[in-house]
């Protein structure tokens, strides 16, 4: 599905950027078909960065990322668009995923607007219906705005607006880690079972390893910026 | 356990926040009694009411808030307190540990922040105070010459140091910590549970984290939509869970089968709060169960009965 | 089901709702609102604020003359309304003219960042340096010496200061809000700049740029005022509050109400502007919080 070949960030903080912080050094990682391949590390191991480069939202220094063999490395902004719709981001924080002045509805129709898939308001309404269902979410939030909705309602809103580009690749960078138990197992359950429907491929960001252990089919452990070990694993939660 | 001496007593607690718009009870019938030595940890989904209950303990609550009931701290009801008294037990007598390191003042050195406490509490002076937070500083693996530097230059775990060394330096007779582990790494949050079996104070302890609760704690309260549903032994606690939201908290680990409790309407309900998530309610739950008596545990549930 | 989104939603309400709870906004509303109709019905409540009439000279409030009259017998009332009209659309102009000037500037070398932005600081940094008065009197002194207009050049010379500091925190909101999470997903979801700009940045940022105009809508009166009073202002005969404040200024002891009502003006309306700011900082700042 997606591969990073010896991948490099290098981030230049301070005056004129005399100091380096070596984000990601020299990563190889490769996620394939249906695959969740489970990314622990302590905070500031560059796990987040590590994500970032291979959805192409950061330049990497050196190395090169392949979408399905593709070199997606070099690609200007409008040809990048095209492989936006195939690779998604679903990040840590949900109170702070979506527009504050935006209704969800709104939000959740966005990606459709940006891509242009519908000429037709109906059609927009009828996709955005959809999704909101394939989540589980009541229609009436679509009226509502983010901070009017709990953090496990937004968190699917979020997911809901990922997929409706039909991706097949999604980077989910601690997705439950600002959520209640109850909450992060119910949409850790969601998340396996869409990847199920729609076969996704998935980089799931951690620091939990019992979380870890309940999902992975591969563990990779990062320590600042390298890859430490990278496992087989079965996972714990069957659907 | 009745033998021991309870250091604390809050019976009948109720919190409003009165808004333009309708007024929220945050907290409703809380009857909590924290005994010497012991470390309780109150447990709980946000928003349950967990630091509400905190803040009122030292009356820190915010100006639209009104609490009604007693708490009953060496005798006095604090309830009752003026605001000079009450000055005098807050950071002396019952420390507070805040949510982590936001709480720190940017622009002062970790060691002089530190040592304010001891400072004020116990007029002495500067120097005799500096000295004896860089003895906390010691015993909590904090170097010594990093005392004078600013917050900024510390980790997240090393101000989570900080702030428990300040807590503790008044040696004060209860400490609140507030989500000592929110946003911490695996590692740190290790170091923390480390820390908190070092300290010998009676604390309650409010956390989300399950698993933490279980590390540090000698009795666990479990707090939902505003009120105390279950307290029980750490121990019995994770073997056998009473109330159907302990279960269904337990069941949702990672580690337990990572099944969700059902989802509910979350509208005000009459009766028992949870009868809408609840698997097990029956005709009984739509009159609200008082705290109930099993065992050494009590449980506001009507299956107990 | 569509309409229902058009609808104005129950949300809607509670916002403009909130507003009117908020005190302070209230209040401060309520006095730009009296100073505003003040001026705009000048000509139907007040008389001829340039009728000079000796014989009436100094004349103590009364009935006939609400606020007394000057040392030249002209009705204050009269002068203070007018003066009003004056004061607040010179504040409304400059306040617009930097507003617009300052935050499109602010908002691309904040969003681009780079070489823009360096230059950018630069020049924020030597307007900080100098006293923003003393720039304003020097400006207004080089440009009377070349154009006769006085209120072009106050505008002009207002506007030049001014704009700097709806640069300066514009660029700051833009930065802060270019670093928030829901940018980095809408990128991810494939969109180019101008959609996260126009679309996500430029409206999260109006609010506070808004609170900004109106707190600076009150330092504009302020400097308008001092530069009136300076005799650098609007010149007579045209009634203005700071250039009043000076002609009572030799009578203070024998009239004191020929300084006290331009006085009394200025301050409450800049005094409107604060509560007005701070309070619409509260209503549209704090609105993430749940109820
Ligand atoms: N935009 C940035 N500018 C400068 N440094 C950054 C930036 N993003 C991340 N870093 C640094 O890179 C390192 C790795 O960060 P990150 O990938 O966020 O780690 P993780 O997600 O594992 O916590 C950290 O030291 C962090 O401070
Ligand atoms: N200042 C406030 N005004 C109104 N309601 C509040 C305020 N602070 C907290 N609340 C409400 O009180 C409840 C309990 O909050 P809190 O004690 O902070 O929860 P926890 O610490 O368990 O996450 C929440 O439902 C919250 O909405
Ligand atoms: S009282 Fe009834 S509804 Fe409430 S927890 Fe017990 S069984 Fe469930
Ligand atoms: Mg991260
Ligand atoms: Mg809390």
């Amino acid at each position: 599905m997606i591969e990073g070949v010896s991948l490099r960030k290098v981030f230049k903080i301070g005056i004129l950027g005399r100091k380096k912080i070596v984000a990601v050094d020299n990563v190889n990682i490769k996620i394939k078909d249906r695959e969740t391949v489970v990314l622990v590390g302590e905070s500031g191991s560059g796990k987040s960065t590590l994500g970032k480069l291979l959805l192409m939202l950061l330049k990497p220094d050196s190395g090169r990322v392949y979408f399905k063999g593709v070199d997606i490395t070099d690609l200007n902004q409008r040809d990048l668009k095209k492989f936006r719709r195939k690779m998604q981001l679903i990040p840590q924080n949900p109170e702070d995923a979506l527009d504050p002045r935006w209704r969800i509805y709104d939000s959740i129709a966005e990606p459709l607007r940006i891509h242009k898939l519908f000429d037709k308001k109906e059609e927009e309404e009828n996709r955005v219906f959809e999704l909101i269902e394939m989540v589980n979410l009541d229609d009436e939030l679509l009226n509502r705005y983010p901070h009017e909705l709990s953090g496990g309602e937004l968190q699917r809103v979020v997911i809901a607006r990922a997929l409706a580009l039909n991706p097949e690749f999604i980077v989910c960078d601690e997705p439950t880690s600002m959520l209640d138990v109850s909450t992060q197992a119910s949409i850790v359950r969601l998340l396996l079972r869409l990847q199920r429907k729609f076969n996704l491929s998935y980089l799931f960001i951690t620091h939990d390893i019992e979380l870890a252990n309940a999902i992975a089919d591969k563990i990779v452990v990062m320590h600042r910026g390298r890859i430490l070990s990278e496992a087989k694993h079965r996972r714990k939660i069957i659907l | 356990m009745s033998l021991k001496k309870e250091i604390l007593s809050i019976e009948d607690l109720r919190v409003v926040f009165k808004n333009p718009f309708k007024n929220v009870a945050a907290v409703k019938d809380v009857d909590l009694k924290i005994y010497e030595g012991e470390k309780l940890a109150l447990i709980g989904e946000s928003g349950s009411g967990k630091s509400i209950l905190a803040l009122s303990v030292l009356r820190l609550l915010p100006k639209n808030a009104e609490s009604s009931g007693k708490i009953i701290f060496k005798g006095k009801n604090l309830l009752e307190l003026n605001e000079s008294e009450m000055r005098e037990i807050r950071g002396k007598q019952i420390a507070l540990i805040p949510q982590n390191q936001a709480s720190l003042n940017p622009v002062l050195t970790v060691g002089f922040q530190a040592s304010e406490p001891i400072f004020h509490h116990f007029k002495v002076n500067k120097k005799v105070a500096f000295d004896k937070i860089l003895k906390l500083f010691k015993f909590f693996k904090i170097p010594e010459n990093r005392a004078k530097e600013y917050p900024h230059q510390f980790s997240g775990g090393m101000r989570q140091r900080v702030l428990v060394s300040m807590g503790l330096s008044t040696n004060p007779d209860l400490i609140l910590a507030d989500e000592p582990t929110k946003g911490l790494d695996f590692t740190k949050k290790n170091k923390i549970i480390e820390i908190f079996n070092k300290i010998n104070k009676t604390s309650l302890i409010i956390t989300h984290d399950l698993h933490f609760a279980q590390k540090i704690s000698d009795r666990i309260a479990v707090m939902y939509r505003g009120e105390i549903v279950e307290i029980s032994s750490s121990k019995d606690f994770f073997c056998s869970p009473l109330h159907p939201y302990s279960r269904g908290l337990l069941n949702s680990l990672p580690s337990r089968g990572l099944k969700p409790i059902k989802e509910g309407r979350r509208k005000y309900i009459k009766g028992c709060i949870f009868r809408d998530r609840c698997d097990f309610s029956y005709k009984r739950c739509r009159i609200k169960p008082p705290l109930l008596n099993v065992n050494s545990s009590f449980v506001r549930c009507w299956l107990y009965d | 089901m569509f309409k229902t989104f058009s609808e104005f939603s129950k949300t809607n309400f509670k916002k403009i709702g909130v507003i009117f709870l908020n005190k302070t906004a209230f209040i401060g509303f309520i006095i730009i609102l009296t100073i505003t109709l003040m001026g705009i019905l000048a000509p139907l409540i007040a008389c001829d604020p340039y009728e000079a009439d000796i014989s009436e000279r100094l004349q103590p409030p009364s009935l006939k003359h609400l606020f007394g009259t000057d040392e030249l017998g002209r009705d204050i009332f009269a002068r203070i309304a007018h003066g009003a009209k004056t004061t607040l659309l010179l504040a409304l102009t400059i306040s617009l003219l930097s507003m617009i000037i300052g935050s499109i500037i602010g908002a691309i070398s904040g969003y681009y960042g780079g070489k823009i932005d360096d230059l950018l600081g630069r020049i924020i940094d030597t307007f900080l340096a100098i006293p923003e008065f003393v720039l304003n009197i020097a400006l207004v002194g080089v440009l009377s010496a070349a154009y006769s207009d006085s209120i072009l050049n106050i505008v002009v010379a207002i506007v030049l200061t001014n704009w700097v500091t709806y640069a300066r925190v514009t660029r700051g909101i833009v930065m802060s809000i270019k670093e928030r999470e829901f940018i980095l997903c809408t990128k991810a979801l494939g969109a180019g700049d101008s959609w996260i700009l126009f679309k996500h940045i430029i409206p999260n940022a109006i609010s506070p740029i808004i609170v900004l105009a109106t707190l600076n809508m009150g330092s504009v009166v302020m400097t308008v005022a001092s530069l009136g009073f300076l005799g650098l202002g609007i010149q007579p005969p045209t009634p203005e509050w700071g250039q009043m404040l000076n002609s009572g200024k030799n009578y203070i002891t024998t009239a004191p109400w020929i300084m006290f009502f331009p006085g009394f003006f200025i301050a409450i309306s800049i005094l409107g502007f604060n509560m007005l700011g701070e309070g619409l900082r509260d209503v549209l700042e704090k609105r993430n919080i749940k109820y």
